[in-house]
């Protein structure tokens, strides 16, 4: 029993770093219908620029925010330059492109800072215990963050006038765009916010990750697999998403042979998108987009 | 809505399927010039590893430049043809392969470990190319009759595991689990340990694997101590080895912790930090650097590289040895066979004894494989720097 315990709560902690990138992907998708695989790679500028900040020198609170923007310059820049020039072409032809800003981010990466794992160290040492479980302290920290960012995406979306219009955007574009709401405006606002988001997740993980440049493709595969779960088009469904994914992993990896934990998450993605592509959250629409 | 989510899944594993190129290349051509073929991990998960070997081969290749190669009556400069083989088996057949037909290399240093050692040998054996391995698993050269060409430098995965289980029986330990990586070097530690148990030198009451990509292993670790082990035995390289050791020191484990030679690199100590604290690991003498004592040829010779390699790059890194030695045993193979034919190489490789920076190698026709038992002490760490453990 104790072992199940400790199971579930090392999967909801490697879960809320699934969480955190899937977040970023449904936030994408909701408003511009792309699924940005280079989500991944924007945790992993992150998590790279705050570590390597860091290792120089800096002290973490100058480094992280210096990570913060530095890596929101690139999800705009990454907009601007992929995605703007492209706007008319079809929803693939825009994830095909995603998908090649991330090789070029990260052959970028490599070039700019080499192939070396970096190591940041953990905002607070030491390891929290409770009933029986006991759980590295950076992860509480990592529940933090993706608690923060969860919330600030929900006030942002709910609360004020700009996010209220980039709803609108992702419910009925022509509509939107007759209420005068500009939809690339909108684009490029929610590439530079999920850049941010990434680059919140990153500096969290960034501790627990030992970042190389390579960190992305898998980040991004699991947070897609997360935002998958959640139904793609939700920011807090893709946190249940990730949430679950990473119990899912853990109690496979803790009841079968260790071996069989990524094909299990991997399973469990091909599995819905088999069976039900709109997610296990919500009931399933009958109208196709 | 559905089917575009469904073409996104396919995008999203052709998205998994790629990699990005990063290939280091040196080329230069002059006519005394000894092609040597290096194929090492410099980019990809073992990149802890391919860098360490990369800083040793330049520091090797200057010192040897500087007196030449002696073949015959002709003085040669040797040019290494440095490969990026990123940690894959797949591209380091390709890597080995383009380094035989296209760089026409007289020997291969490489691959830098197991996994991408174990994918070319067959490739090396039917084009005869002697090679010299830094991966430590025992299938790298056994066989004998079909490892002709293959040779290593890192000992036996056997040997090591001897070296622990002495100082278990020292300790009054019987009963170890074991966490492993899943590929073909973590596979060899799992057969030593599996076989010494078999022999019943010791009980095996856990055993539990983690991928090269993982960042956690705590769901692992649980299972390992809920079997009640006197001893961890870990076998992963950096930074496996450190997330190892941080996960087993946050399960209150109060046991001891043995490490594999793989995990020697100066990043375990400094990313794992207090947490390694008090833990072994078997390995080459020559990791203790400054602190190695006596006037025997070995040590002499270790303490020389440990104080060139630092000065040069400012800390040292375990696996550096294990390059520096290919090299040396390839040059010297060409030095004792007069020729630069690659079988007349092989050949006598096979009949070398050399005192190299990991140790003594007593090759021969049924020994391809890394430096002798003597030459592997048991560290720990104490202060933050690895010590001799007695």
């Amino acid at each position: 029993m104790g072992q199940l315990l400790q199971f579930v709560v090392t999967g909801l902690a490697t879960g809320a770093t699934y969480a955190l990138v899937g977040l970023g992907i449904a936030l994408v998708f909701q408003v511009t219908g792309v699924i940005n695989f280079a989500q991944g790679h924007f945790v992993m500028l992150g998590a790279l620029t705050f570590a390597i900040l860091e290792e120089n020198g800096t002290a973490p609170v100058p480094a992280a925010l210096m990570a913060l923007a530095g890596t929101t310059v690139i999800g705009l820049l990454v907009e601007r330059l992929v995605i703007a020039p492209a706007r008319g072409a079809h929803v693939d032809r825009l994830i095909i492109l995603t998908i090649g800003a991330a090789i070029v981010i990260e052959g970028a990466a490599l070039v700019a800072f080499g192939t070396q794992p970096r190591i940041a160290a953990p905002f607070t040492e030491g390891v929290v215990r409770f009933g029986g479980v006991r759980l590295e302290g950076q992860y509480l920290w990592v529940s933090v963050a993706t608690i923060l960012a969860v919330a600030a995406v929900w006030v942002f979306l709910t609360q004020t006038t700009l996010g209220k219009a980039m709803r609108g955007v992702a419910m009925d574009r022509e509509a939107a765009r007759l209420m005068g709401i500009s939809p690339r405006r909108m684009s490029l606002l929610v590439f530079t916010l999920a850049a941010a988001l990434g680059a919140i997740g990153g500096v969290a993980l960034a501790p627990i990750q030992h970042p190389d440049p390579g960190i992305g493709i898998a980040l991004g595969l699991k947070g897609f697999t997360a935002a998958v779960i959640g139904g793609l088009d939700s920011p807090a469904g893709a946190v249940a998403g990730g949430l679950l994914l990473g119990v899912a992993e853990a109690i496979a990896a803790g009841y079968l042979p260790s071996g069989y934990k990524d094909a299990v998450a991997y399973g469990v993605l091909v599995l819905l998108l088999l069976v039900r592509p709109t997610g296990v959250l919500k009931t399933v629409r009958a109208v196709r987009v | 809505m559905a089917r575009r989510i469904r073409r996104a899944a396919a995008a999203a594993f052709a998205a998994a399927l790629m990699t990005t190129a990063c290939a280091a290349e040196e080329t230069q051509s002059a006519s005394d010039e000894i092609p040597i073929g290096v194929s090492i991990e410099l980019s990809g998960p073992a990149q802890v590893q391919g860098e360490a070997y990369q800083k040793a081969l330049q520091l090797e290749v200057d010192r040897i430049n500087a007196e030449g190669v002696k073949v015959g009556d002709r003085t040669y400069r040797i040019k290494l043809v440095v490969r990026d083989n990123k940690s894959d088996p797949t591209e380091a057949l390709q890597v080995v392969k383009s380094m035989i037909d296209n760089d026409k290399v007289v020997a291969i240093v490489g691959g830098g470990s197991s996994p991408t050692t174990m994918s070319t040998v067959d490739a090396v054996e039917s084009r005869g190319v002697p090679t010299v391995s830094m991966g430590s698993s025992g299938a790298i050269v056994s066989p004998p009759d079909k490892r002709r060409f293959v040779f290593k430098t890192p000992a036996n995965t056997d040997l090591i595991v001897e070296t622990m289980i002495e100082e278990f029986q020292r300790q009054g330990i019987t009963k170890i689990a074991l966490l492993s990586v899943d590929n073909a070097y973590g596979q060899a530690g799992l057969g030593a340990i599996e076989a010494a148990a078999k022999a019943g030198k010791v009980q095996l009451v856990a055993s539990e694997k983690f991928t090269d990509k993982d960042k956690d292993f705590t769901v692992q670790v649980t299972k390992l101590v809920a079997a009640q082990p006197e001893a961890i035995v870990v076998w992963a390289i950096p930074p496996g080895s450190t997330i190892a050791a941080k996960n087993i020191k946050a399960s209150g484990f109060t046991g001891k912790v043995f490490f594999d030679a793989g995990a020697g690199a100066e990043l375990f100590i400094k990313g794992a930090g207090a947490e390694s604290e008090g833990m072994y690991m078997v390995h080459p003498a020559v990791l203790a650097g400054s602190k190695i004592t006596g006037d025997s040829p070995a040590a002499t010779v270790q303490r020389e590289f440990f104080q060139q390699y630092t000065a040069k790059y400012g800390n040292f890194s375990g696996f550096a040895p294990y390059a520096a030695d290919a090299l040396r045993l390839i040059v010297a193979a060409i030095e004792k066979a007069g020729s630069l034919d690659r079988k007349a190489i092989r050949d006598a490789m096979e009949q070398l004894t050399y005192d190299g920076v990991t140790g003594r190698y007593e090759f021969s026709p049924e020994n391809h494989g890394g430096v002798t038992k003597d030459s592997l002490v048991l560290l720990t760490v104490r202060d933050g720097t690895w010590e001799p453990a007695q």
